[in-house]
C-alpha cells in the first residue's frame, strides 16, 4: 500500500513537471568565465565589453561572470556550477579551457558552450574568434616605419599558434617597410606576469630594442613601463592609448559584443551549427586602434592604404616569399598559405629572434 | 572522561562560530544581505550532491597536506613545505603513469607509490639538513615549495611537455588505468579514501603507539629521550619523510583524479590551507579531518560570491584571507587569554 501510495505520488510529481517544463520565451543566462580580472585593461576586458554588449542590445538576456578562473579543472567546475545555476550559455573566453569546455559539453549535451579559439569543436562546443593578424602587420608596418634601430621587441605568453601568428604578422608588417627589421621575442609563461612583462620591457630598451609590441592579457604594466623608458609600445586588446600618450603607436583591440550577440541569437533560435566562427578587420570584431602623437602622418597614410586594400581583399599579408628562421620556404613568392597552414603555425619567420618551441 | 569529549567537541565547534561570525562581518562591510549570501555559500558547499562533492573534492588535498604538517610537528618542525611536496610528488607520480600509457590497472598502485615516493624525497631533504647540518626546516620546506613548483613548470614548458597541445604547456592527458576510480559521477575520488584512513592510522601511531610516545618524549625532553636511547637524527629524518609521503600522494591523486594532466598549476592553495588546518586542529589527524572538511567547504563554496552576489573575484580571496588571519590569531592567543576548555 504505501509502495503504490509513493509511486502515485512519484507519478503526480512527474506529470506536473512535464506539463510545468513548457519552453518558456527565447530568454538566455548566459556566463562568462575570465582567465584574469574582469577590469584588467586587456584581453579579458575586452570579453567583458561583450558581455555588456550582451546585456544592453540582447533582449531577455541576463548573464553571470567568473573571474580569474585558471586554465586547469577548476573552470570544469565553474562551468557546472553556471549550468546547474540555470545557465544555458557559456563563454568560455581563455584558450587553455577548451580541453574542459569539451568534457562538461559531452556532459551537458542541452548547453551551448562558445570558446574563444583553439581548433576543436564538438556537438555543443565551438569557438569564436577574430583575426587579429591583419591588424597586427599593419601595427608593424607604423613600428617598422617609426623604429630607428629597426629592432622590434614582442612579449609573448606561450608558444601556443595564436600568438606565433601575431608575432609573424607583425615581422610581415615591419619587414615590409623595413626589410631589414627584426623581431625579439620574450615569452613569459603566463597570461598575467607583470613582474616579467616589466623586466622584459626594460631589457629591450637596454638593448636598443625602440618598439614593443605583446600579446598578453593586458598591455597595461608594457605601457607604464615604455612610457618611463621612452621607448613605443604597440597595444593590444583594448585601446589604453590614453594611459601611455608618449609610447603609444597603435594596438590592435577587439570587438566582440556584435560577434556574440549573433551567435547568442543563432543559438536562441536553434539554427547555430558549432563551428570556428572568425571575425575580422572587415567586419569590425578585430580594430586598429587610433594612430599616436610620434606616428608620422605620411606613415598613417601609407598603413591605411594598405589597410583599406585588406578590407577590400586586394591583399593576403600570407603571401610569400615567407622564410622560416632557418631558411626553410614557408610560402613561395606569390603563394598564399592555406588557411589550415595559418591555423596551426608551429614556426617564426626569418627576422624573428628567439624560439618557437 | 566526559569533560574530555566535551572538551574536544567544543573545540572545533567554536572555530565553526567565530568563522561564521567572521563571514557574516564581511558580507556586511561590503554591503551585501549578510544572512543570505551565507545561506547561499552553504548551499554551495554542501547544498547538493554537486556542491558537496566539490567540497570533498576539494577536502582531499587539504587533508594530505595537513596531515604533513602534523607528523613533523609532533617532533615539535614547523614544516611548510607541503605545496613543495604536493607538487614533487604530482610530478614523480605523473612520471609512472606516462611512462607506461598500455598499463593494466596494476599502475594505480605503482603511480601512488611512486608519487609517495617523491614527496617523501622531498620532505626527506628537509628531514637530512636538519639533522645533520641544522638547517631550520621552516626556512628549507618554505624554499624547496618554489623549487618544487618551478622543478613542475620546467618539465611542463619543456621536456614533458604534449605537443599535440600545439605549444600549451601541459603533458599528456592520464591513461584511462592511471586515472584514481570515482565515486559515481562525482569528484570524490579514491584518494579521499585513502586519506581519511591514513587520518586514522596516524592518530593510532601518534597518540597510541610507542612511536608517537618516543616522538613526545623526543620533543617535551631532550635529556630523558637521550636516556631512553631515543635517536633524534633518526626521528628527525623519519617525520620528514612520512610528512613528506602524505603531502606527495596529496598531489599525484590530485593529478590524476582531478586534473588528468600534470601542468604548471595544480594546486589552489592547499599547502597553505593544510598548513592552518594542521595548527587548529593541534596537531590531531582526528580533528583535522573535520577542518579540512570545512575549509574544503569554504574554497568550494567561493563560488557563490561570483554567481549571487556579483563581487570580484578578489573578495573570494580576501574572505578566505580573513578567515585564515582568524585562525592564525587563535593559535596565537596567550594561554591565560583562552577559555579553559580550548587548551590543548
Amino acid at each position: 500500500m504505501i509502495i503504490r501510495g509513493i509511486l502515485f505520488q512519484l507519478t503526480l510529481i512527474t506529470l506536473s513537471a512535464i506539463s510545468f517544463s513548457t519552453p518558456a520565451l527565447a530568454e538566455s543566462k548566459i556566463g562568462f568565465i575570465y582567465v584574469g580580472p574582469a577590469a584588467d585593461y586587456g584581453y579579458n576586458m575586452s570579453m567583458d565589453l561583450g558581455r555588456k554588449y550582451l546585456e544592453k542590445n540582447g533582449t531577455g538576456i541576463t548573464t553571470t561572470m567568473f573571474e580569474t578562473v585558471p586554465e586547469n579543472a577548476e573552470v570544469e567546475r565553474v562551468m557546472e556550477r553556471l549550468i546547474n545555476a540555470g545557465h544555458n550559455i557559456v563563454f568560455a573566453t581563455s584558450y587553455g579551457y577548451l580541453d574542459y569546455a569539451l568534457k562538461v559539453g559531452e556532459k551537458n549535451p542541452k548547453i551551448s558552450i562558445l570558446h574563444a579559439g583553439g581548433l576543436k569543436t564538438s556537438a555543443n562546443v565551438g569557438t569564436y574568434w577574430a583575426d587579429s593578424d591583419d591588424g597586427m602587420y599593419l601595427a608593424g608596418m607604423v613600428a617598422g616605419s617609426v623604429s630607428k634601430s629597426g629592432k622590434l621587441g614582442f612579449i609573448g605568453a606561450f608558444q601556443i599558434p595564436q600568438l606565433l601568428r601575431s608575432i609573424n604578422a607583425f615581422t610581415l608588417g615591419a619587414q615590409s617597410v623595413n626589410p631589414k627589421a627584426t623581431t625579439t621575442v620574450i615569452w613569459t609563461g603566463g597570461w598575467w606576469e607583470p613582474k616579467k612583462e616589466t623586466e622584459a620591457t626594460n631589457a629591450f630598451a637596454d638593448q636598443g630594442i625602440d618598439v614593443v609590441a605583446e600579446q598578453v592579457d593586458s598591455p597595461i604594466t608594457i605601457a607604464n613601463t615604455a612610457e618611463k623608458r621612452g621607448i613605443y609600445m604597440i597595444g593590444k586588446d583594448v585601446n589604453i592609448s590614453d594611459r601611455a600618450p608618449k609610447a603609444w603607436l597603435t594596438g590592435v583591440s577587439w570587438n566582440w559584443g556584435p560577434m556574440m550577440l549573433k551567435l547568442v541569437k543563432e543559438i536562441e533560435a536553434g539554427t547555430w551549427k558549432p563551428s570556428h566562427v572568425f571575425g575580422n578587420l572587415a567586419d569590425g570584431s578585430a580594430v586598429l586602434d587610433p594612430f599616436g602623437k610620434s606616428v608620422p602622418k605620411n606613415v598613417q597614410k601609407k598603413v591605411l592604404g594598405v589597410k583599406a586594400k585588406i578590407i577590400a581583399g586586394k591583399k593576403n599579408i600570407w603571401t610569400g616569399p615567407i622564410s622560416a628562421q632557418d631558411g626553410t620556404v614557408i610560402a613561395a613568392s606569390g603563394v598564399a598559405l592555406t588557411r589550415d597552414k595559418i591555423e596551426s603555425t608551429n614556426f617564426l619567420i626569418k627576422g624573428v629572434i628567439g624560439s618557437a618551441h | 572522561m566526559l569533560r574530555d569529549y566535551v572538551h574536544r567537541l567544543l573545540r572545533p565547534g567554536l572555530l565553526v562560530i567565530l568563522f561564521i561570525g567572521v563571514i557574516l562581518l564581511f558580507f556586511i562591510l561590503i554591503g551585501k544581505p549578510p544572512l543570505q549570501m551565507f545561506w547561499s555559500m552553504l548551499t554551495y558547499s554542501m547544498g547538493d550532491v554537486f556542491s558537496l562533492s566539490e567540497t570533498l573534492a576539494k577536502t582531499t588535498p587539504i587533508l594530505f597536506c595537513a596531515l604533513a604538517v602534523i607528523v613533523p610537528a609532533r617532533l615539535g618542525l614547523i614544516s611548510v613545505g607541503g605545496e613543495g611536496q604536493l607538487y614533487v610528488g604530482a610530478l614523480t607520480g605523473t612520471w609512472a603513469a606516462l611512462q607506461f600509457p598500455d598499463a593494466g590497472l596494476w599502475i594505480l598502485p605503482v603511480m601512488l607509490f611512486a608519487g609517495a615516493a617523491g614527496g617523501a624525497f622531498w620532505g626527506g631533504i628537509t628531514g637530512v639538513l636538519k639533522a645533520w647540518a641544522g638547517v631550520h626546516e621552516t626556512i628549507s620546506t618554505l624554499l624547496l615549495n618554489y623549487v618544487g613548483i618551478l622543478l613542475v613548470s620546467h618539465l611542463v614548458y619543456g621536456p614533458w611537455k604534449d605537443t599535440a597541445n600545439l605549444g600549451w604547456p601541459a603533458t599528456r592527458s592520464f591513461p584511462v588505468n592511471a586515472i584514481l576510480p570515482k565515486f559515481h559521477a562525482t569528484q570524490i575520488h579514491l584518494g579521499l579514501l585513502i586519506a581519511m584512513i591514513l587520518a586514522i592510522v596516524l592518530h593510532v601511531l601518534l597518540n597510541h603507539s610507542r612511536w608517537g610516545l618516543s616522538l613526545k618524549i623526543l620533543q617535551r625532553n631532550p635529556a630523558v629521550a637521550a636516556l631512553s636511547g631515543l635517536n633524534p637524527i633518526r626521528q628527525t629524518i623519519l617525520v620528514m619523510l612520512v610528512g613528506g609521503m602524505l603531502a606527495g600522494l596529496g598531489g599525484i591523486s590530485e593529478v590524476s583524479a582531478i586534473q588528468g594532466r600534470l601542468q604548471p598549476t595544480i594546486s589552489s592553495g592547499y599547502g597553505l590551507a593544510g598548513f592552518l588546518v594542521a595548527w587548529l586542529s593541534a596537531q590531531q589527524p582526528m580533528r583535522a579531518l573535520l577542518i579540512a572538511f570545512l575549509f574544503g567547504a569554504l574554497l568550494a563554496a567561493a563560488d557563490s560570491l561570483q554567481m549571487f552576489a556579483h563581487v570580484p573575484a578578489a573578495s573570494a580571496v580576501v574572505l578566505q584571507g580573513l578567515i585564515f588571519l582568524t585562525a592564525l590569531i587563535i593559535n596565537q592567543l596567550p594561554s591565560q587569554w583562552r577559555i579553559p576548555f580550548w587548551t590543548k
